[in-house]
């Protein structure tokens, strides 16, 4: 699941299984307890052995002596296991969580890197598909929403690949990856175009479907349906394509909050055409243009909406490639009366909407 | 608008045979209102789909009175005598098991059921499907069916979401989006419903009531002192009736 080396005890555990790992967590208690605390705090050891090593670490005292990552990553489990626990019985639920949240705000200097530790080693294709599996979920949430951690995303997408070849569940970190409202982290996404496994390409494509270069998109301009089928482009050239498209739109991109909960094909992100046509960057999370508009752009903005969609698509992928070849050009361009700026489109692209 | 591709014009017959009020009424009404105009090959066609969105109707009710458990996809469950429930917490149709028993299974033994709201959806369409078709050609047709929340659909169903449609018909699904929930609640970050008719909606979870009951129960789930709301979505998700229709059709 990840690249982070593997702890002596993380050897055992996945060499010979929990109870193997549990067993000699026991013996070395009674034999050569220095040498069981050294191991448990080995730097590289993961969370879920660390977890499957929980009862016993309490039930010795130990965790006084786990380092203070270890011993808060702890402490952060068994606080979220408890609203997992509430989620099945509904009791007082809410009033625990607001609790639980406003305790772990309370640590914001160690409880943000405990998380992450836990995210970056606790997700394993081996761990139990039950309550551990929901904690882990929680604690990637808590990082990515409470803490607004953008830096696990990469790992994040490496999970996300990674379960979704071994057909494991990956809906909620697929919602919480976009949640994130990175657009920078799509290039991750891209990456996967790439890849040799098939698998990783058909869930890239599913990911990145906003992408006209991943899709053809047969759509009915009325309804706004959307009947994609994908396109044959495949390997490299479909990752060049990709990657190019992301870098001339990023600036305009915003995530819709659309998640695969919702619908059969959903559009995570969307280019906001209006800023593309004015050159102006969104707000990744509201699409709005962020800087306050002049009065000429509030004026050519309203004409634009007038537009089809059609062709305020061609009004602003114009307005972006004339603004990255000849800015002076576009200057002058974009100062023009609107129904000038429509001719100057129509005359340099043949005219055609 | 309603046309038809057949010279079918008698509108108001169709209408008649539905009482003002019924959502097939509703339904018919606001596509005839619409400024949009609805192309039908015929006014047989038509009828497929009026009665369809009631199947879906019909279906969402019997679950609800079923009491089908919310279930998140770690913890689902499904009567494993027609359905595996596999890793990912989706339900596959077990091989040998006939489709038609196995969807009505879920509404006579709702008790041993247990899935989220989206899941809840498709098991809704399937049953739809097969209280239009019966169930010698549902079985003929589903050899296999998954249960996975929106993904994994039969092709011959077609879910399809449309953006910004130019209507809502009562049958449609809709989504209330909850985009400040709790993250140690993520299952309460939306919710599909079905229209079912007069301003009545129902959603897996959370029950039967009008749009601000959907909206308030989410947003008991928003961060504390959050004062961004949940709020419905502007896009409309529909099987594919015209396809299942021509199905229908031809295997008749």
């Amino acid at each position: 699941m990840n690249s982070i080396p593997l702890s002596l005890l993380d050897n055992i555990r996945i060499s010979n299984g929990p109870d193997s790992l549990k067993n000699y967590f026991g013996e070395l208690y009674h034999t050569n307890r220095s040498r069981l605390v050294e191991l448990l705090n080995d730097p590289h050891l993961h969370f879920y052995t660390l977890f499957l090593l929980k009862s016993g670490i309490y039930a010795h005292g130990l965790q006084e002596n786990l380092g203070p990552i270890y011993k808060r990553a702890l402490q952060i489990a068994d606080m979220l296991s408890e609203t997992i626990d509430d989620q099945v019985q509904r009791r007082n639920a809410a009033e625990r969580r607001t609790k639980i949240r406003k305790d772990l705000r309370a640590e914001a200097e160690s409880v943000p890197s405990a998380l992450k530790w836990i995210v970056e080693t606790g997700w394993d294709t081996d761990m139990p598909e039950d309550k551990y599996e929901l904690l882990l979920e929680r604690c990637t949430a808590m990082l990515i929403r409470e803490f607004r951690d953008r830096s696990v995303l990469p790992q994040i997408a490496d999970i996300i690949f990674s379960r979704n070849r071994s057909g494991l569940l990956i809906h909620n970190l697929v919602w919480l990856f976009f949640e994130a409202k990175d657009p920078g982290s799509l290039y991750l996404l891209a990456q996967r175009l790439g890849s040799a496994s098939a698998a990783d390409v058909s869930l890239a494509k599913k990911l990145l479907r906003f992408i006209p270069e991943i899709r053809s998109d047969k759509s009915d301009s009325s309804t706004g349906e959307a009947a994609a089928t994908d396109t044959p482009v495949s390997g490299p050239a479909l990752y060049y394509r990709a990657v190019r498209w992301l870098s001339e739109n990023m600036p305009y991109l915003y995530f819709t909050g659309e998640s695969m909960q919702m619908c059969t094909k959903p559009l995570f992100c969307q280019v906001s055409l209006e800023a593309k046509y004015l050159g102006r960057p969104v707000s990744p999370d509201t699409g709005r243009i962020q800087a306050p508009l002049r009065d000429s752009e509030a004026g050519l903005l309203e004409d634009f909406r007038r537009l089809t969609k059609a062709q305020q698509q061609q009004m602003a992928d114009f307005s972006r490639m004339l603004g990255s070849r000849d800015i002076y050009q576009w200057n002058s361009w974009i100062g023009l009366p609107f129904s000038r700026q429509l001719e100057a489109v129509s005359l340099m692209t043949g005219g055609s909407e | 608008m309603i046309e038809f591709v057949s010279g079918d014009t008698d509108l108001q017959a169709i209408l008649d045979q539905y009482q003002q009020g019924s959502p097939e009424y509703e339904f018919l009404r606001k596509m005839a209102d619409s400024s949009y105009i609805y192309r039908f090959s015929s006014s047989e066609e038509l009828d497929f789909e009026t009665n369809m969105r009631r199947h879906i109707i019909d279906a969402s009710l019997a679950l609800f009175r079923g009491r089908l458990a919310f279930r998140i996809f770690q913890e689902s469950k499904c009567n494993e005598k027609y359905w595996i429930r596999r890793r990912d917490g989706g339900f596959e149709l077990r091989p040998g098991a006939s489709a038609s028993e196995a969807v009505d299974d879920i509404f006579r033994n709702t008790r041993l059921y247990g899935t989220e709201c989206a899941t809840a959806i498709m098991i809704i369409y399937y049953k739809a499907v097969l209280d239009s078709y019966g169930p010698a050609l549902f079985d003929r047709t589903f050899r296999s069916i998954t249960l996975m929340n929106w993904q994994e659909i039969d092709d011959l169903l077609n879910v399809a979401t449309y953006r910004s449609p130019p209507d809502y018909f009562p049958g449609d699904c809709l989504y209330v989006r909850n985009p400040d929930v709790d993250p140690l609640t993520p299952e309460w970050q939306g919710e599909n419903i079905i229209d079912l008719g007069n301003g009545k909606y129902y959603g897996h979870g959370i029950g039967i009531g009008d749009m601000d009951h959907f909206i308030k129960a989410l947003n008991r789930n928003r961060i504390p002192g959050s004062e961004v709301s949940a709020y419905l979505m502007d896009s409309v998700t529909r099987p594919d009736f015209r396809a299942l229709y021509r199905h229908w059709k031809n295997a008749s």
